[in-house]
C-alpha cells in the first residue's frame, strides 16, 4: 500500500485525494488533501455504519461492507432511465492508461480497463481479474506464477494475451513514458517470463521478497499492444534494459514510440481511450461530465461475478464542486450516487423526509487518517528542543480535546484513531487505548519533565543546553483548510490553560510539506491515505526516512523499530506479520510522535431506484456497474 | 487611423515581451516545484537509500526534460562574485544556501569546493551502514540514532547558510563522529569540509558582490524555448502559435484554453451587454432627473446590490430558484444537461436547452457592474448637459428627450466605453467562485489550478493572453472613442 499525504483535493488523488477509487496507489497529491480533509474526523475499533433511517436494514457482513436491501416499491417520481449519474468534485487531467494518476482516473479505469488483480470489497483481499487465480509463490518469495484467462478480449476482438501484459509493464517501466509517479513501484519487478509449454502461464520475477509484490498489480491496467505499439517497438527492449539506470534512451524508434504514446490523444481523445473493461468512454464534456457507456457483446456478458457486471447502460461522472448545489441536486434527484458530500450537507439531507424516501445514505470509515506530527528531534537552533521527552509529547496529546473537536467540527461522525494502523485492518492493535483529554494529567507530566512556569508569565519554561527556553511553538497547517484552523485553535486554547503557547501557522501545501521533510516545524497537521493492502511502514516510520529527508517527519524510531519495520516488509505470512505490526503499534503509541486524530469518513449516497446496493470501506466506496435499475422496464441487462 | 492602429499594434510586441518575462520570472521563483508535484507519489517501497536515489533520478530526469535546468533568460544581471551556473542546482534550498553564502563571502571558488565536498560526503554517508558484527559491541539504538543524526546534520548542512547554524552543526557532527571507532574513517573527510569552510571565511571577498556583471547564456534558456520551442519536446514555441504543454494535464495548452475560454468569453460579453442595456438608461434617467426620487432610490438600490458578494448572491439565487423546496425554476449546476444535448441538435436548439442553465450565472456575472456603470453614465451625462452646446440645443426649442438622446448621449458615452476594454481580459481570467458554484467550464478554475500546481507554461500562457487581450481592449476603446466623438482624431 502506498501512503498518501492527505492534502489534495479530489481532483485527483494527489496523494490526498483518495477516496474514490479502486486503484489507489498513485493518488495524486492534490486531490487527496481536499478529500482527506473532509474525511478526517474519532477512534474505536468497530467499523462504522451510521444508518440514517430505521426502515432500511443493513443485511450484510458489517465488518467488511454494508449491504442494503432493494427498495420494496419503485416510486412514481423516480426516473426509469438506466443511466447512473455520479457526483464527482474534480475532473481528471487526462485518462491515459499509464500517465494518469488521479483518483477519478482509477475509478473510471475500474470500469473501462482490466487489471491482473483487483480488490475484493467483500473480503478486502486481492482478487484475480485477468488471471485465473491468485499466484503461487516460490519458496524464496521472488517468483509469482500466474495463469492468464483466455476469455478476455479487447474491443477489436483480439484476445488479451501475454504480449499485452508484457507490453504494459514495459511501457510503464520505459524511462521515456510520462509516468514518474508510477515507476518506482515497478523497481522491484525484474522480469516477466512466459512458460514455454503454456503461453498463458507466466512468472513475475521480483528483485526482493516483499509484502506488496502482489498488490502493486492493482495499479496497472493491461493495454493492448497492437493498439498502443503498432510496430512492436518495445519488444526490442528488455526489462533489464529499462531497469538499468545507465540505459541510453537515444534510440530513435523508442523516442518516436514514446512521443506518440505520451501524446495527449491517448489521454483525451475518446477514440483512443480504449480498454478491455465492460464500459468505454463515450463522451467527455470538459468541466461538465465524463460519460462511459456499456459495450455491446462484451466478453463479460453473462458473468455472475459482481465485479464484471454492467447493469447501468451509461454512467455519467458529473462534476459539481459546490456543496450547496450538490445538496440541491440530491433534493431534486438529479444525481444518483455521491461519495463526496460534506458531513454537514449529509446531515442536513438526512433531516429531509423526501431525501430519505429517495436515497440511502451511510457513513463508512476509510483507511485514511489525520494526525498532528511532533518534531521529536529538532535542531535546537531554529526549533527548540521542546518535545524530545516523550512525557511532553504525551502531555501534548492529553491537551488535544479531540472528542470536543469531533463533536463540534466533525458533527460527531468521525472516529478517533489510536495509531497508524486503520481500525478496519485485522492488524490494528485493539489493546491500545485512546488518550483522553486530561488537563491536570498533562500539567503533571509537564511538571515531571521539568517544564515549569518560573517567571510567572503563564508559559512554562526549562533550562535546556544551558539556556532557558519557553514552551512556545507553532503548529503548521494547510492554509486552505478551515476545519484544520478551527481544530488548531481549539487545541491551542486548551494548551494555554496548561502553560503551553501554541501559535497558528497556516501554510501553502508545498511549503508545509517541504518544511515537514526538512524537519523544519514544531508541530504540523496533515493526513495519510491508505488501503486494505499490507502496509510497508518504511516510508513513514523508518529512521532512514528521517535522515534522508523522507516522510518520517518527526524523527520517530530506533534500531528496534527499524528492525521490526524491516521484518514486517518481508513477512509474507499474514498471521506472523499481524503480530509484528501490533508490536510496532505499541512502539509508536509509547513514543507518541503523532497526536493521532480521526479516521477518514466517507458519506455514501445511492438512489433507491437502483438495487444491489453495497457500500465499501475501501475506495471507491460504491461499485457503480453492479447497481441495477429496479424498474421492470429497464432493469434487464 | 490605420497608421495609428498599426503603430499601436507594433507597441504590443515589446509590451508583451515585458509582461511575459516578468510573469516568467515570478512563476519560476514562486515556492513549489512542478517536478516535485509530478513525482510526488513516488515515495515507495524498498530500501530508503534506493528510494531516495530513484526519486533523485526521476527529479533530475524530469527537470532536464522540462528544461527547468536551464537559465531563465538570455542573460542575467548579477555580481562579479556569482557564477554563471548557479541555476543548474536543482535543489531549491541548496541553491538558496549557496546564494546566501555568496552574498556574505563573495568567493565562489571556495564556496564551490565546500559545496562539492559536502555533497560527496553526504552521498558516501547516506550509503553507509554499519557491519552488523561491529554493532553487537555497542548499543544498537544508540548506533542507529548516531548514524541518523549524522546523516541528517549533513543533509541540513547543505541548506544552511547562517554562520552560527553551520558552526553549531560542525560541532554536533564532530561530536557524533567521535562516538564510535567505525566512524573514524569519516573524520578526516569531514575535517577537510571544515577547512573548506574556514577558507571561505579566510578568503572572503565581499566587495565582489558590489561589482556588477552581465552573464550571457545564449539561446539555451527557458524563455527562448518558450518563445521559439524546445525542438518539439514540450513546445514548438509561441512564435509558432504553440503555448507548450501543460505540466499538470500533459496536454497542449492551446487545446485547454480553447476548451475553456468559450464559456468565459460568453459570460463576459453577455454580462457587459446586460450591464450596458440596464445601466445606460438608468444612468441617463437619473441624470435627467437629478435629485429626483428615482435618482436617489436607484442610487441606493444599486449600491446595495453592488455591496452583495457574488458567492453569497449566487448561493441565494440557487437556494431560491433551483430548490425543490422553494422554486425549482432553474437547474442546479452546469451549462447543459448531464446527458448532453440530443443527437443532431442544432445551434439554436442547444441555446434553448442551455438557456435555463445560463440565467442565474448571468445575473451573478452582471449585477456588480450596474452600480458602477450607471453612476459613471449619470456623472458623465450631468457634465455634458451643462455644456454650452446643450444649452444651445435647448434654446433652439428641442425637447428634453431630443436633447438627451440626440445631442448629449454620444459624448457622455466616453467613460462608459473605457469599461469595455476590460471585457477581453476578464474572459481569460474568468471567475473562479462563480465557475465553482455553477460548474461552468471556464478559465478561472483552470488558472487557479495551474497556479496551485506550479504549471508554469499554463500560467504564462494565461498571463500572455490576458496581457494581449488587455492591449486589444484598450485599442478597441480608443477606436470607439474616435467613432463616438468626432473631435477625437488619431492621425
Amino acid at each position: 500500500m502506498e501512503l498518501n499525504v492527505i492534502f489534495v483535493s479530489y481532483n485527483s488523488f494527489e496523494k490526498n485525494l483518495f477516496f474514490m477509487y479502486p486503484t489507489f496507489r498513485f493518488i495524486s497529491n492534490t486531490v487527496l488533501l481536499f478529500s482527506l480533509i473532509a474525511l478526517i474526523g474519532s477512534c474505536n475499533n468497530s467499523n462504522t455504519t451510521n444508518e440514517n433511517t430505521t426502515y432500511q436494514k443493513i443485511s450484510a457482513d458489517q465488518t467488511k461492507f454494508i449491504q442494503i436491501d432493494d427498495a420494496e416499491e419503485f416510486l412514481p417520481s423516480w426516473s426509469k432511465d438506466n443511466i447512473l449519474i455520479v457526483n464527482v468534485v474534480s475532473e481528471p487531467g487526462d485518462l491515459h492508461p499509464t500517465n494518469s494518476h488521479t483518483g477519478l482516473c482509477s475509478e473510471i479505469f475500474g470500469y473501462t480497463q482490466v487489471y491482473l488483480l483487483g480488490t475484493d470489497f467483500h473480503t478486502l483481499t486481492l482478487r484475480p481479474i485477468a488471471v485465473k487465480s491468485l499466484p503461487t509463490i516460490s519458496e524464496n518469495g521472488l517468483e509469482y506464477t500466474y495463469e492468464l484467462r483466455d476469455d478476455i478480449t479487447f474491443d477489436d476482438g483480439k484476445k488479451l494475451s501475454m504480449e499485452d501484459v508484457i507490453f504494459t509493464f514495459k511501457a510503464n517501466k520505459c524511462p521515456l513514458t510520462n509516468n514518474p509517479q508510477a515507476k518506482p513501484y515497478l523497481d522491484n519487478l525484474l522480469d516477466i517470463k512466459v512458460d514455454e509449454k503454456n503461453p498463458l502461464v507466466f512468472k513475475l520475477i521480483m528483485k526482493e521478497k516483499y509484502i506488496q509484490n502482489m498488490s502493486f498489480l492493482n495499479d496497472y491496467p493491461i493495454m493492448e499492444r497492437s493498439f498502443f505499439d503498432k510496430k512492436n517497438i518495445l519488444s526490442n527492449f528488455t526489462f533489464s534494459q529499462f531497469s538499468d539506470k545507465k540505459f541510453k534512451t537515444e534510440s530513435k524508434e523508442l523516442n518516436d514510440w514514446a512521443n506518440e504514446f505520451n501524446s495527449a490523444k491517448y489521454g483525451r481523445d475518446v477514440n483512443y481511450l480504449v480498454g478491455a473493461g465492460p464500459y468505454k468512454i463515450e463522451k467527455w464534456d470538459v468541466g461538465q461530465s465524463i460519460t462511459i457507456i456499456r459495450k455491446k457483446n462484451h466478453w463479460s456478458k453473462g458473468s455472475s461475478n459482481r465485479y464484471e457486471s454492467s447493469y447501468p447502460e451509461k454512467i455519467i461522472f458529473k462534476i459539481n464542486r459546490d456543496p450547496n448545489s450538490q445538496l440541491l441536486e440530491l433534493k431534486s434527484q438529479a444525481i444518483d450516487v455521491s461519495t463526496s458530500l460534506s458531513t454537514a450537507v449529509a446531515m442536513e439531507l438526512q433531516a429531509d423526509p423526501n431525501f430519505n424516501a429517495n436515497y440511502n445514505l451511510r457513513y463508512t470509515d476509510t483507511y485514511n487518517y489525520g494526525y498532528i506530527a511532533i518534531n521529536t528531534k529538532p535542531d535546537g537552533i531554529k526549533h527548540k528542543k521542546l518535545f524530545t521527552d516523550k512525557k511532553v509529547r504525551r502531555a501534548m496529546a492529553m491537551l488535544a480535546p479531540l472528542d470536543d473537536i469531533n463533536k463540534i467540527i466533525n458533527k460527531g461522525k468521525n472516529k478517533r484513531v489510536v495509531g497508524p494502523v486503520s481500525p478496519l485492518k485485522p492488524e490494528c492493535n485493539t489493546d491500545l487505548n485512546l488518550i483522553p483529554f486530561d488537563l491536570e494529567g498533562a500539567k503533571k507530566l509537564l511538571d515531571e519533565a521539568g517544564w515549569k512556569d518560573t517567571d510567572g508569565d503563564n508559559i512554562r519554561d526549562k533550562i535546556v543546553d544551558g539556556a532557558k527556553i519557553k514552551m512556545e511553538f507553532t503548529i503548521n497547517y494547510l492554509n486552505t483548510q478551515v476545519e484544520w484552523k478551527d481544530m488548531t485553535q481549539m487545541i491551542s486554547e486548551q494548551m494555554y490553560k496548561a502553560g503551553v503557547k501554541a501559535n497558528l501557522n497556516p501554510l501553502d501545501a508545498s511549503i508545509l510539506m517541504e518544511g515537514a521533510r526538512n524537519h523544519d516545524f514544531d508541530m504540523m497537521i496533515s493526513g495519510w491515505g491508505g488501503s486494505f493492502a499490507p502496509e510497508d511502514y518504511s516510508q513513514l516510520w523508518h529512521t532512514s526516512s528521517w535522515a534522508s529527508g523522507g516522510s518520517n517527519f518527526t524523527g520517530f524510531g530506533n534500531a528496534k523499530s527499524d528492525a521490526l519495520i524491516d521484518s514486517i516488509k518481508y513477512t509474507l505470512d499474514d498471521s506472523k506479520r499481524i503480530v509484528l505490526v501490533k508490536r510496532f503499534q505499541e512502539m509508536v503509541y509509547d513514543e507518541q510522535p503523532y497526536i493521532f486524530l480521526f479516521a477518514g469518513l466517507r458519506r455514501s449516497i445511492i438512489h433507491k431506484r437502483f438495487g444491489n446496493q453495497e457500500m465499501y470501506f475501501e475506495r471507491p466506496g460504491v461499485w457503480l456497474s453492479n447497481l441495477k435499475l429496479l424498474s421492470d422496464s429497464a432493469a434487464s441487462k | 487611423m490605420l497608421k495609428y492602429i498599426f503603430k499601436r499594434v507594433l507597441i504590443f510586441i515589446p509590451t508583451l515581451i515585458v509582461i511575459t518575462l516578468v510573469g516568467f520570472i515570478i512563476s519560476v521563483n514562486a515556492p513549489g516545484n512542478p517536478v516535485e508535484r509530478m513525482i510526488s507519489t513516488t515515495e515507495s517501497t524498498g530500501e530508503i537509500g534506493s528510494q531516495t536515489s530513484n526519486q533523485k533520478e526521476q527529479k533530475k530526469f524530469w527537470t532536464e526534460k522540462l528544461g527547468l535546468d536551464l537559465p531563465i533568460f538570455y542573460f542575467s544581471l548579477t555580481s562579479f562574485s556569482r557564477p554563471d551556473s548557479l541555476y543548474k542546482i536543482i535543489d531549491r534550498n541548496e541553491k538558496e544556501a549557496l546564494d546566501r553564502l555568496i552574498s556574505k563571502f563573495g568567493n565562489w571558488p571556495q564556496i564551490q569546493k565546500y559545496s562539492t565536498d559536502l555533497n560527496h560526503y553526504y552521498f558516501s554517508m547516506i550509503q553507509f551502514s554499519v557491519d552488523s558484527n561491529a554493532v553487537t559491541l555497542y548499543d544498537k539504538d544508540d548506533v542507529t540514532e548516531t548514524l541518523n543524526q549524522l546523516k541528517f546534520e549533513i543533509l541540513s548542512l547543505r541548506s544552511s547558510y547562517e554562520l552560527s547554524a553551520i558552526e553549531a552543526k560542525f560541532s554536533n557532527i564532530n561530536l557524533l563522529l567521535s562516538k564510535y571507532p567505525f566512524l573514524k574513517k569519516f573524520k578526516n573527510p569531514f575535517n577537510a569540509i571544515e577547512s573548506d569552510f574556514s577558507e571561505i571565511k579566510k578568503k572572503a571577498t565581499p566587495w565582489k558582490n558590489y561589482v556588477p556583471k552581465i552573464a550571457f547564456y545564449g539561446s539555451e534558456n527557458q524563455y527562448h524555448h518558450w518563445l521559439f520551442g524546445d525542438g518539439g519536446k514540450f513546445s514548438n514555441g509561441l512564435i509558432r502559435g504553440d503555448f507548450g504543454t501543460s505540466y499538470r494535464r500533459k496536454e497542449a495548452i492551446s487545446n485547454i484554453i480553447s476548451e475553456k475560454i468559450g464559456w468565459s468569453l460568453f459570460f463576459a460579453l453577455l454580462s457587459v451587454f446586460l450591464a450596458y442595456i440596464v445601466s445606460i438608461p438608468v444612468g441617463i434617467k437619473a441624470a435627467a432627473n437629478r435629485g429626483s426620487g428615482f435618482d436617489k432610490s436607484s442610487s441606493v438600490i444599486l449600491f446595495l446590490v453592488y455591496s452583495i458578494p457574488s458567492f453569497w448572491l449566487a448561493t441565494l439565487l440557487l437556494m431560491t430558484f433551483a430548490n425543490t423546496d422553494v422554486l425549482h425554476w432553474f437547474p442546479e449546476s452546469g451549462v447543459k444537461p448531464a446527458i448532453g444535448y440530443p443527437d443532431g441538435a442544432g445551434f439554436f436548439e442547444k441555446i434553448k436547452i442551455s438557456l435555463p442553465y445560463i440565467i442565474l450565472p448571468a445575473i451573478c456575472y452582471t449585477y456588480s457592474s450596474f452600480a458602477f456603470l450607471s453612476r459613471t453614465m449619470r456623472v458623465s451625462m450631468i457634465e455634458i448637459v451643462n455644456q454650452d452646446y446643450i444649452r444651445t440645443a435647448r434654446a433652439k426649442g428641442l425637447s428634453e428627450k431630443q436633447v438627451i438622446w440626440k445631442h448629449a448621449l454620444r459624448n457622455s458615452l466616453l467613460p462608459v466605453i473605457t469599461v469595455f476594454a476590460t471585457v477581453f481580459p476578464a474572459a481569460i481570467g474568468g471567475s473562479v467562485i462563480l465557475e465553482t458554484i455553477f460548474t461552468i467550464p471556464g478559465m478561472g478554475l483552470e488558472t487557479v489550478e495551474a497556479i496551485q500546481n506550479n504549471d508554469y507554461p499554463m500560467i504564462i500562457a494565461v498571463l500572455t493572453i490576458s496581457g494581449l487581450l488587455t492591449l486589444i481592449g484598450y485599442l478597441v476603446s480608443d477606436i470607439l472613442y474616435a467613432i463616438v466623438d468626432p473631435r477625437i482624431r488619431y492621425s
